[in-house]
């Protein structure tokens, strides 16, 4: 037997496909070849080390993403009343679109459940929900609110606005705001899966975690999947200074849509138009509107924006101040 | 073998049917090699996290379409690879490069920690040229026969053996010792 077809045998005897025979004429080559021994040390040495672990976190994390597949999944076959079938072919909508099937809320406990159980983040359940109730109104395209809602006070540790106007349909995902935009053609093998967002979208149903996918390539956009199959593009609410981006943020998570933005809870809202005691004027944006800056602080690591801008400004119609951090 | 692609059939016919247990069994079952493919394509963890959650959101939206004709583990595989493709090509993710040259060469020592010699061998595998290295992952990685690996890869089986074989012989290289033999 020669060196070749010795370690040959060595190397498929570990895939188990050769037989017992060949493997010990095999061996004794080795026995008295240095070159083969030495591969079938190496081929030992190899079995020895480990193979790599997924993080534990990460496994979970998909378990959880499989525990909300598998009710949707469940939830559309009931619906269809039919076996689950393939999944249909994408296609990316505009967001206006009809009332969410009522059968995704009756499963929001159970995705609720799944997804505390395994200690997935989505930022603050309990806060979506109140959001939820304390906005006055969650359409789009509302008529205005009228008064302010009493209840709603400064001291409170979650604070939901109380708007002259509706908002626009607005998501939160990892502190930043963002806004449906036009229908455009994105391809599905692009995207990205990241934590879904808790939200009820337009439905006035409970919130319920919606498949939430990044674009590659692009880290202003994002992409929500309800119902499954159909594509809703969100992008990240800016604006510029100095040439560069700086993007609308929000520590609260909207749970649906219908909710203005707010300062951060790490600051205290502004009681004079001048920013003060919070703020101080610094000077104005790249499309002229007005910036204030944190007492002490540079506008380069973010600025405040004063309520009231004009109807093209990307803050129009928020009757708070508002917070942009650079991109 | 026959009873795994049972218990492989089952638990997807399960799943199709919206079972969350069976869900959970093949992410838990699958997870490492998946993972392990992704982190030797890329050869950075953040990566390869990103791609292991991606690549069992495809088979959780596939598996409807799942129709058994090849085995569980080698339709994963494939997802797998292509995953890691696709994002490759995206530009969402960039495989690390790793030259053979720059590995420095493993002491006897080394090779007592086991912590120490698993890290060496998968640097020593991502150096490896990639049909090579994806062939010894679909076999060690996810248990694919040469057959199964040979329909994964749409190749002969002779050249499935030839690439574990030359990816092993490779390995055996760059794994010897600098000093002392093994």
């Amino acid at each position: 037997m020669d060196c070749l077809k010795a370690q040959e045998i060595l190397s498929e005897a570990i895939d188990r496909t050769v037989d017992s025979a060949s493997l010990t004429d095999a061996r004794a080559h080795c026995a008295g070849c240095t070159d083969c021994a030495a591969f079938e040390r190496a081929l030992d040495l190899m079995s020895r080390a480990g193979l790599p672990i997924a993080p534990q976190p990460l496994v979970d994390r998909i378990v959880t993403l499989g525990n909300i597949e598998a009710v949707l999944l469940r939830a559309t076959a009931a619906e269809a009343g039919t076996a689950p079938a393939a999944v249909p072919v994408v296609r990316l909508a505009r967001f206006r679109r009809p009332q969410r099937l009522a059968a995704f809320a009756s499963i929001a406990a159970v995705l609720l459940v799944a997804l505390v159980a395994t200690g997935i983040t989505l930022g603050g359940l309990d806060r979506s929900k109140r959001a939820l109730t304390d906005t006055a109104s969650t359409s789009w395209n509302s008529e205005p609110l009228g008064a302010p809602d009493a209840a709603t006070t400064s001291t409170e540790a979650y604070r939901v606005s109380a708007s002259q106007s509706a908002a626009p349909p607005y998501v939160v995902l990892d502190g930043l705001v963002y806004a449906p935009v036009e229908a455009r053609t994105a391809q599905p093998s692009s995207f990205v899966t990241a934590t879904p967002i808790v939200t009820a979208l337009d439905t006035g149903t409970d919130p319920i975690p919606v498949p939430t996918f990044r674009i590659a390539g692009r880290n202003d956009a994002i992409v929500l999947e309800s119902p499954p199959g159909t594509y809703l593009e969100f992008e990240a609410v800016s604006r510029e200074f100095g040439r560069r981006r700086f993007m609308l943020t929000s520590d609260v998570d909207m749970a649906a849509y219908g909710a203005w933005p707010l300062l951060p809870r790490r600051f205290t809202v502004p009681t004079s138009s001048d920013g003060s005691p919070t703020f101080s004027f610094f000077g104005k944006d790249d499309a002229g509107v007005l910036i204030y800056a944190p007492r002490g602080g540079q506008p380069r690591n973010g600025f405040a924006v004063a309520p009231g801008t004009s109807i093209d400004d990307p803050a129009a119609g928020n009757p708070n101040w508002t917070w942009w951090q650079p991109e | 073998m026959i009873e795994e692609a049972r218990s492989d059939h089952d638990l997807i016919a399960a799943a199709q049917q919206g079972n969350e247990r069976a869900f959970e069994t093949l992410v838990r079952s699958n997870a490492d090699a998946v993972y392990g493919h992704a982190l030797r394509f890329f050869g950075d963890p953040s990566a390869a996290e990103d791609a292991t959650q991606e690549v069992f959101v495809k088979m959780f939206r596939s598996l409807a379409s799942f129709d058994g004709r090849s085995a569980f583990s080698t339709w994963l595989f494939r997802v797998t690879r292509n995953v890691c493709l696709d994002m490759a090509r995206a530009g969402a993710r960039r495989p690390i490069p790793t030259d053979p040259v720059d590995l420095v060469p493993p002491t006897v020592r080394d090779f007592a920690d086991d912590v120490v010699l698993s890290r060496t061998v998968e640097t020593a595998i991502r150096a490896l040229p990639p049909e090579e290295r994806d062939a010894l992952g679909a076999v060690t990685l996810f248990g694919l026969s040469y057959e199964e690996a040979a329909t994964a890869f749409e190749v002969p089986v002779g050249t499935v053996k030839s690439r574990v074989f030359r990816a092993r012989r490779t390995l055996a290289h760059l794994l010897a010792p600098a000093e002392g033999g093994v």
